[in-house]
């Protein structure tokens, strides 16, 4: 009958074991819960389990909320933006303070004072603009590197293969940055390797009509390449590295738009094996991707284009549209193994990537998108705030000693304050937390994950009640007295797990209180 | 536990005075004997659900539903089941056994020993919750729906794909019963019981159906021979005996 499995010696030695018996699993629960609650002669005759596993998980979120001990918390150290970005199963915090070099805690309050709203684009004469001819793609130029753009998967062999095979990379601190495919496409014994690498990023065609885009590229020509027996032992991996001519395939850019995301396929592979020829090209790499419109440049083409086809219609467009630059680098049939040196990769950049609508924005536009001025001034205060919190021999620290007198009290601290930005999904500090370790404690509903869906042994007995009544109040012809009956138990059984989580002991009770008899308190 | 054909025809033979009322052929023997089964067979369902609403005992020789479920017990069986149709990775679709008659519960079988029970849903409520996030089907609360035209069902999600600890979907149901057969060979013009034939079928019911089917087989040979007396006799003791396993 016993509830231990497995050995101590196994407990001791798995981490993730370790303090686990205190936890019985939502799985559990609503299996029991069936069994022993629900049936003939019971008080719930016939019940879907679906149905009990959604009073379950409600109940579970209910507990998390009001009865369950917060264990959640997240440390960041608080970038130069000051902001935190909420944690993905963030329903409210517990609290939220940073930590001084001692490791102490010092709580962060809650400020009403500012807000971050959605800063209106307004014209000079103060009504509401409403531009066209918009870029519509954020970071389209690169000076923030690669924000905002989703990048494709790499390939990287083992170094006794070449090592890294393609890479985008933007060179931020060039004067106009622009992003860089490298790719080393080539030829061996059982086939031949290309790649067509790619970056992306998505917007709502929902409010689009016509658009039209252009950009700059630059593409390399085919060429040949002779590898000296010197640069070939200097190679990445001279065991793979041979001297000889090579054929450089050149390079491909195509930019467009498509209505729907790049496949996460890179590869343009030919090989064969068994006798079989093989060829799986990612179907990115197939101009008809781009359903909407596409410029090109290839084998050495350069400069900038714009889309001669004229405007992209988008007006049958509802959802999403995505906007891709790809580089495409096929393999050549040399019939030579060149791979494992570097000096046979080709390349292609793209930048300055503009998309421009030419019907006028429908909806307001934002003068920063999730940036506003009052935002921006908050950042930009100095707080007078003393935060020399940390010399615990000193305990008066309190700038402007002596008056003190009439202060706000929920002003009245030094620690510093935030506020959570919930159109964003940001939390915003004041200036003077800039730098400093933060911690988030928070609660979360304990539905993120099948791993958090457990309930602590504390309030297994307050699931069960939980689930009765949420079963019966939501059923017809149960009489209101057996509902009455259930509500009751369930409110008395989450007390009691509420009491007995909250984990008092009287021997720390006691020590608290023989504080009280002392006359002078610190 | 299976209740003999012969014994069941012979006394059926008896009864029916064959000499004066009219023969039986084993031909309209066979097909009223399994009419006779499949009536008594399909009211346990009934009576079960009757009995479960009334006080019972604990003692399983007396107590009416242990009884009946004891006799629906003999019918039950379990098949796993492959997904017909893998090329769609979303669902397992498989086909209801031959001799499937009522589900009982249908698990997905871990490798470790544990069975996941799979709902049953209505296709209307399938469309429901598979929009909902706290009751959307998933590896722990599987569901299925039938498609009856197509004697099949469908399990959401698929769980062998999913969750590669799950090993088979299994079915436990309640079997039709085998249709009984009294066999034969023709010697002088005369039908003799051939209890070595391969087709030879006896009754699957419990043993203490044999008195209930021997007055049911009688009363449908009274309708068909025109013998209203026989009819309406088998009749009364049919009711009788309903009467006295309902009191």
């Amino acid at each position: 009958m016993g509830l231990l499995n497995g050995t101590d010696n196994s407990y001791y030695n798995t981490s993730s074991e370790h303090g686990e018996y205190q936890f019985t699993s939502l799985e559990d629960i609503v299996n029991q819960f069936m069994f022993v609650y629900v049936g003939e002669d019971k008080v719930i005759t016939k019940v879907n389990k679906l149905e009990v596993g959604f009073h379950a998980q409600r109940a579970l979120a209910e507990m998390s909320f009001d009865v369950f001990k917060s264990i959640k918390a997240q440390q960041i150290e608080i970038p130069p933006s000051l902001t935190m970005i909420l944690p993905r199963d963030y329903v409210n915090y517990t609290k939220l303070s940073w930590v001084d070099s001692a490791g102490i805690k010092h709580r962060l309050y809650p400020t009403s004072d500012n807000s971050n709203p959605f800063q209106v684009l307004q014209n000079d004469d103060g009504s509401y603009e409403f531009p066209s001819n918009e870029n519509l793609f954020a970071n389209s130029d690169f000076t923030s590197g690669l924000d905002e753009w989703t990048i494709s998967a790499q390939t990287v062999n083992p170094a006794a293969k070449g090592g890294v095979l393609t890479s985008i990379k933007v060179n931020s601190l060039a004067a106009n940055p622009a992003v860089n495919f490298q790719t080393h496409a080539y030829h061996e014994d059982f086939g031949a390797y290309g790649f067509c690498t790619y970056i992306y990023q998505q917007v709502d065609a929902s409010e689009l009509e016509n658009v039209s885009f252009k950009a700059n590229a630059t593409t390399t020509a085919s060429s040949s390449i002779t590898i000296t027996a010197g640069e070939a032992a200097a190679s990445i991996n001279s065991n793979h590295s041979q001297a000889g001519t090579f054929t450089k395939p050149g390079s491909t850019v195509r930019v467009g738009l498509s209505s729907q995301a790049p496949s996460e396929e890179i590869s343009m592979n030919d090989y064969t094996a068994n006798g079989i020829t093989h060829y799986t090209a990612t179907t990115n790499a197939n101009p008809s991707y781009f359903d909407l419109g596409y410029i090109e440049w290839t084998q050495g083409e350069t400069g900038e284009k714009t889309y001669d086809q004229g405007f992209v219609d988008l007006s049958n467009i509802d959802g999403p549209i995505y906007l891709v630059a790809m580089s495409i680098i096929d393999h050549v049939d040399s019939g030579v193994t060149g791979y494992g040196n570097s000096l046979l990769f080709d390349t292609a950049t793209v930048d300055d990537i503009s998309i421009f609508s030419s019907t006028t924005k429908k909806s307001l536009s934002e003068v920063n998108p999730g940036l506003s001025s009052t935002f921006s001034s908050y950042n930009a205060g100095s707080p007078s705030e003393n935060n020399n919190v940390n010399d615990y021999e000193n305990n008066i620290y309190w700038p402007n000693q002596g008056e003190r007198y009439g202060l706000d009290p929920q002003r009245a601290q030094v620690n510093g304050s935030f506020y959570i930005d919930d159109r964003q999904g940001k939390i915003n500090f004041s200036s003077n937390i800039s730098g400093k370790t933060v911690i988030l404690d928070y609660i979360s509903d304990s539905l993120g994950t099948d791993g958090e869906m457990q309930v602590h042994k504390f309030a297994e007995e307050a699931m069960y009640k939980a689930i009765t009544y949420g079963v019966l109040s939501t059923k017809s012809n149960i009489p209101e007295m057996i509902v009455r009956r259930a509500k009751k138990e369930k409110f008395a059984s989450t007390r009691q797990a509420k009491l007995r989580l909250s984990s008092i002991k009287l021997g720390e009770i006691t020590q608290i209180l023989r504080g009280k008899s002392k006359q002078i308190k610190h | 536990m299976a209740v003999s054909v012969d014994t069941v025809y012979q006394t059926v033979l008896a009864l029916a005075n064959k000499e004066q009322r009219g023969y039986i052929t084993p031909q309209e023997f066979n097909l009223f004997a399994n009419q006779a089964q499949m009536e008594i067979f399909e009211q346990y369902f009934y009576d079960l659900s009757q009995f479960k609403r009334v006080l019972s005992n604990d003692d399983p020789i007396s107590d009416v539903e242990s009884i009946l479920q004891e006799k629906i017990d003999l019918f039950e069986a379990s098949q796993t089941l492959d997904d017909q149709n893998p090329q769609q990775p979303d669902t397992h679709d498989s086909l209801y056994p031959a001799d499937h008659y009522r589900t009982i519960a249908m698990f997905a079988r871990s490798d470790g020993g544990g069975n996941a029970g799979i709902q049953k849903l209505t296709r209307k409520e399938y469309q429901l919750v598979a929009n909902s996030p706290l009751l959307k089907p998933n590896v722990d609360t599987p569901v299925y729906t039938s498609d009856w035209q197509n004697n099949r069902f469908i399990v959401f999600p698929n769980l062998k794909t999913t969750n590669s600890t799950v090993s088979t979907v299994a079915l436990y149901y309640v079997r039709k019963p085998k249709a009984p057969k009294w066999t034969y060979v023709v010697v002088e013009a005369v039908a003799l019981w051939n209890p070595d034939a391969d087709d030879k079928q006896d009754f699957e019911l419990h043993s203490s159906e044999q008195t209930t089917l021997v007055i049911k087989i009688l009363k449908l040979a009274g309708v068909s021979i025109k013998d209203y007396n026989l009819a309406s006799a088998a009749g009364q003791e049919d009711i009788k005996i309903i009467q006295q396993k309902k009191s």
